[in-house]
């Protein structure tokens, strides 16, 4: 996996391209639990994600989970498979997807 | 011979040639097709003109006819039906009650008509009512014409009761032609028809019965009592009708006796008044003279003492009359008596001569005069003659009177002037005592005969003897009329009381009997109307419910045994599906239903060492308990010879050389065993006289394996099997049955057969081989439908998935092998030319249960896991399995996450699982051998 991280002020938009799975899932936390602090805004830019397993949901929903203290976070071009994941588990409802 | 006898044996001859002609009609002709209606009535027609004839024919004497006219409606009525014996009779009665206009006799029309409209009654009644509207055979046939006829006879008494001499007569006259007539006639009628339908004339023996045998003793003992009272009757009508010809002769004769004797009396009184007259005038000196002047012999002059003072014979002088008894009793006429007559006699001094005397009182004392037979007989005969004219007894009885010339002087008007000497009955009888009833043959028949000696004549009585008997015949006829009568109306009533009280409800307990001897052990015995019956109806009933009760407990013994077995039996071969949960790479199905409770069909399946699959379907000959332990021991035998890796050729040899031992039922069992190399591809097989198996290519059609089979197994020892080879590739399946499944019969007796088994195969792709074979299970139930399944069913599919594409076995299990893994996986389904939606969701599937395995399965270090990827055809695609021997895990039974709740409350426990679940075909969690094993299946 890859992160391309963009900082802009207090908005962070992260490209992640790749797996998000048990074995990459942690770096992604770790990558949005560093940059947490005092952010407004988070976007996820999953063009370039291959597929999501339930660890990188749980990076998703705890980053979700800490944005709703205190801003926004959304996800962008999510593609068919990673889409049909989160209709599964139910995450379209809890995320915001564009 | 009489023409009229003749006429009167064609007419009782014409309804056996109509019989005769009417039977062949209805078998031979169309006539047997028409109405029965139509039938009856020209039937009927045809019997009634033959009524006509029979009765046109007859002979008339003294108003009666002597005919067989009954035969015809008789004949109709009982070999023919009912109604056209009724239509013949009525045209015969009415034609008989006519015919007087031309001819007929008028004494006997009514009981003629009568008897013939009611013969025609009484054969149809007789076939309804006691020969179940069947012919009945000819000794019955001749018994009831007979019967007819004598009911006939009785009639003509009934109906002339104010004339029963006549009808006497009538009846003595008609009984015997008549009966014998009719008889004859329905008798050959029957005999003709019977003959015709190629019937045994002969009545068996065999065909006895409760109202046979009563009417067969009825018979014996009505004969015994009909010739017991009638010889009783017969001999005390004899007597009695003796006696009474005997006083009514008697009668005659004194009446006969009273008056010669009066006139004797009156004549020698009148002679003895004349003489005495002539001695007073004349004096007794010449008594000899004056006596043959008035033609006497004796003149008696007799003083006051008794003495004969003189006499016409000198020699009487002195002689007393008190002295002897015959001239004391004139010593009445001193006593005062005026005149005193004496029967003809023989005299007080020679008894030798007869004399009659009779004497007046005188004034000297009496005087008497005697005179001999010839001077009575001359004086009185033509008197007598006169007395004596036409006198008759009864109706034809007659009385003469002889004189002492022997010669009939007086009675009947053709026997005066006969000459006794001439006539020897009377002459026989002349000689005879007097008074006693004698029988005599005279050239006018026989006579019963009477005389009394009355004043030197003979007084004869005689009586025909068929006037003496006259009423003892007709008592005899009569009586023996009744007693037929009397019988015919009991046979018939013992026919139909025993039919209604014994017949009927013995037939009814048969019919219950049949019932239960059929197995319905619920029908109940109900003949209550006769005590008897009501008791022997309660035993069998109690008898039958016994009997339930001990079949009920027997069987629910024997059920619960049987259900034993069927457990061991069916515990024997395996039956858990999926039969091996770790094995993707083959789908095995199998089933058996059993006829009965147990089989004697088998299947079996078991690897010999990981990559080597025996397969086996048997049956054995028989079924029920002997075959299931055949069953048992031939499975046994072929399981463990197949375990000591014995080549299947040998296994079968050995094998059949150990069911041969000490097999005395006999049994055998066809056989076919194959042994699938899952690595190699291939079957290796042998066959034992059992059903070619169906197996399909990959890409082909079901088609049957054809190989030539051995003899079955336990069949003969010694005999060696062929070892046999088939390719069995990946993708290819087969299937084995026994011949139960291609040889179920539906219940027009069609076999389901081979053909319609490889044409449902081929009909569709199955998901699995249990759905194909519960399909054919269905197929056959379908095609058996309610015909009764005769033999086991019993059916083995497997199917060849394939070959392992990938092992992955990791001694430590961590999470760190994850990329590893998901990239050989990944490597191997884009050579599948798996889609990469799949791809992704099989890698999900791979990082959410290896992690699985990495973070749980050993709590307290790393353990070993193992991934296997196998390819599955058919659907086509892959099969993923995770094996891990840690902590027994079902991941299945984990509730699936609630998927609505809100971002606070969600957690991410349990969503990798549901994941997968979401996204693959089919997910399978087994704990097996101490492994948790999870299969996880994805079609493409």
């Amino acid at each position: 996996m890859e992160i391309n991280k963009n900082l802009n002020g207090d908005a962070l938009e992260l490209k992640i391209i790749g797996r998000l799975d048990t074995t990459t899932a942690p770096a992604l936390e770790a990558e949005v639990k560093n940059s947490l602090e005092g952010l407004k805004s988070i976007v996820f830019d999953l063009e370039g994600l291959e597929y999501i397993s339930s660890a990188g949901l749980r990076v998703l929903l705890s980053a979700q989970k800490s944005m709703n203290k205190q801003g926004t976070m959304k996800l962008v071009n999510v593609n068919e498979v990673v889409m049909e994941v989160f209709e599964i588990t139910g995450f379209v409802d809890v995320l915001t997807i564009e | 011979m009489d023409i009229s006898y003749l006429k009167l044996a064609i007419a009782a001859l014409l309804p056996v040639a109509a019989a005769a002609m009417l039977y062949l009609l209805d078998k031979r002709t169309s006539f047997g097709s028409r109405s029965f209606v139509q039938k009856q009535i020209v039937i009927g027609l045809i019997f009634g003109a033959i009524a006509i004839v029979g009765n046109e024919w007859g002979i008339v004497i003294n108003g009666a006819t002597v005919n067989c006219r009954d035969a015809a409606p008789i004949t109709a009525g009982l070999l023919f039906g009912g109604p056209a014996g009724i239509i013949a009779g009525l045209i015969g009665g009415i034609e008989r009650w006519i015919c007087v206009a031309w001819g007929g006799g008028m004494f006997t029309r009514l009981a003629c008509s009568v008897s013939t409209v009611l013969a025609g009654i009484y054969a149809a009644l007789l076939r309804k009512y006691m020969f179940d509207d069947k012919k009945p055979s000819w000794a019955l046939a001749c018994a009831s014409g007979v019967v007819m006829e004598v009911f006939h006879l009785i009639m003509v008494f009934i109906t002339n009761a104010d004339e029963a001499d006549r009808a006497i007569q009538v009846v003595v006259m008609c009984s015997g032609p008549m009966i014998t007539a009719v008889g004859a006639s329905v008798l050959l009628s029957s005999v003709a028809v019977t003959f015709l339908a190629r019937e045994s004339v002969a009545i068996k023996v065999r065909d006895r019965n409760i109202t046979r045998e009563i009417q067969r003793w009825l018979l014996v003992s009505v004969l015994i009592a009909f010739a017991l009272s009638t010889s009783l009757m017969y001999v005390l009508q004899t007597n009695l009708a003796k006696n009474d010809a005997q006083r009514l002769m008697t009668q005659s004769i004194d009446d006969m006796r009273g008056e010669i004797e009066q006139a004797a009396d009156d004549d020698l009184l009148k002679i003895c008044r004349s003489v005495k007259r002539a001695v007073e005038s004349e004096g007794t000196a010449d008594l000899s003279a004056m006596a043959s002047a008035y033609g006497i012999t004796d003149i008696c002059v007799v003083d006051k003492k008794g003495i004969i003072t003189a006499s016409a014979n000198s020699k009487f002088v002195g002689f007393d009359m008190d002295s002897e008894g015959q001239s004391k009793e004139f010593m009445c006429l001193l006593d005062g008596t005026e005149e005193y007559v004496q029967k003809y006699g023989p005299v007080s001094y020679d008894a030798s001569i007869f004399r009659k005397y009779a004497g007046v009182a005188t004034d000297y004392g009496f005087l008497q005069v005697g005179y001999s037979t010839e001077e009575l007989q001359s004086n009185i005969t033509s008197q007598i003659t006169r007395m004596a004219a036409n006198r008759h007894i009864g109706q034809d009885g007659v009385l003469l009177v002889i004189d002492r010339d022997m010669k009939v002087i007086g009675g009947k008007s053709e026997y005066v002037g006969i000459e006794v000497r001439n006539t020897k009955y009377l002459e026989k009888l002349a000689n005879n005592k007097t008074g006693v009833l004698r029988k005599l043959d005279t050239n006018q028949g026989t006579v019963y005969s009477i005389f009394e000696d009355v004043e030197g004549y003979k007084v004869v009585a005689l009586m025909p003897q068929y006037e003496v008997f006259k009423n003892r015949d007709a008592v005899k006829y009569v009586n023996a009329f009744l007693e037929v009568m009397i019988f015919a109306i009991l046979f018939g009533l013992i026919y139909l009381l025993i039919k209604k009280i014994v017949i009927n409800n013995l037939k009814e307990i048969n019919r219950s009997l049949g019932e239960i001897t059929g197995g319905n052990l619920d029908v109940v015995v109900n003949v209550k109307s006769v005590e008897e019956f009501a008791s022997l109806s309660d035993d069998i009933n109690d008898t039958v419910s016994t009997l339930k009760h001990y079949i009920d407990e027997a069987k629910a013994r024997i059920d619960k045994e049987l259900e034993f077995a069927r457990e061991i039996q069916h515990s024997a071969i395996p039956s858990m599906f999926p039969a091996f949960p770790g094995r993707n790479d083959i789908d095995i199905y199998a089933s058996m239903d059993t006829a009965k409770e147990v089989g004697g069909d088998f299947y079996d399946f078991y690897f010999s060492n990981e990559n080597l699959l025996n397969i086996l379907v048997a049956d054995v000959s028989g079924k029920g308990i002997p075959a299931a332990l055949f069953m048992m021991r031939s499975k046994v035998q072929l399981k463990s010879l197949t375990d000591t890796s014995m080549s299947i050729e040998d296994v079968f040899t050995e094998s059949n050389n150990s069911l041969c031992e000490g097999n005395d039922a006999g049994m055998f069992v066809t056989a076919w065993q194959g042994q699938v190399d899952l690595e190699a591809g291939g079957i290796e097989f042998a066959n034992a006289g059992h059903n070619p198996p169906l197996i399909r290519r990959k890409d082909g059609c079901f088609e049957y394996l054809r190989s030539r089979p051995g003899l079955v197994l336990a069949g003969m020892e010694g005999v060696s099997y062929r070892k046999q080879r088939t390719e069995f590739n990946p993708g290819d399946t087969i299937f084995l049955y026994t011949d139960g499944v291609t040889e179920a019969t539906n219940s027009a007796n069609e076999l389901y057969g081979e053909e319609r088994l490889e044409k449902l195969l081929n009909s569709r792709e199955w998901s699995s081989m249990e759905e194909m074979c519960k399909a054919v299970k269905e197929d056959i139930d379908l095609f058996v439908g309610e015909a009764p399944q005769f033999d086991d069913i019993t059916m083995l599919a497997l199917k060849y998935n394939g070959s392992v594409l990938l092992e992955i076995e990791k001694e430590e299990s961590v999470i760190e092998d994850i990329p590893e893994i998901t990239e050989l996986v990944e490597e191997k389904l884009t050579e599948l030319g798996c889609p990469m939606k799949s791809v992704f969701q099989l890698n999900i599937a791979i990082d959410e249960m290896y992690s699985n395995i990495a973070k749980y399965a050993y709590p307290d270090s790393k353990g070993p896991s193992r991934v296997t990827l196998r390819e599955l055809f058919s659907p086509h695609g892959v099969e993923l399995t995770f094996e891990d021997r840690g902590v027994p895990y079902n991941p299945l039974t984990k509730e699936d996450p609630d998927t609505t709740l809100s971002v606070e409350e969600r957690s991410i426990g349990g969503l990798g699982i549901f994941m997968v679940k979401q996204s693959v075909d089919d997910m399978v969690y087994l704990y097996k051998d101490e492994k948790n094993v999870l299969r996880i299946v994805k079609y493409f």
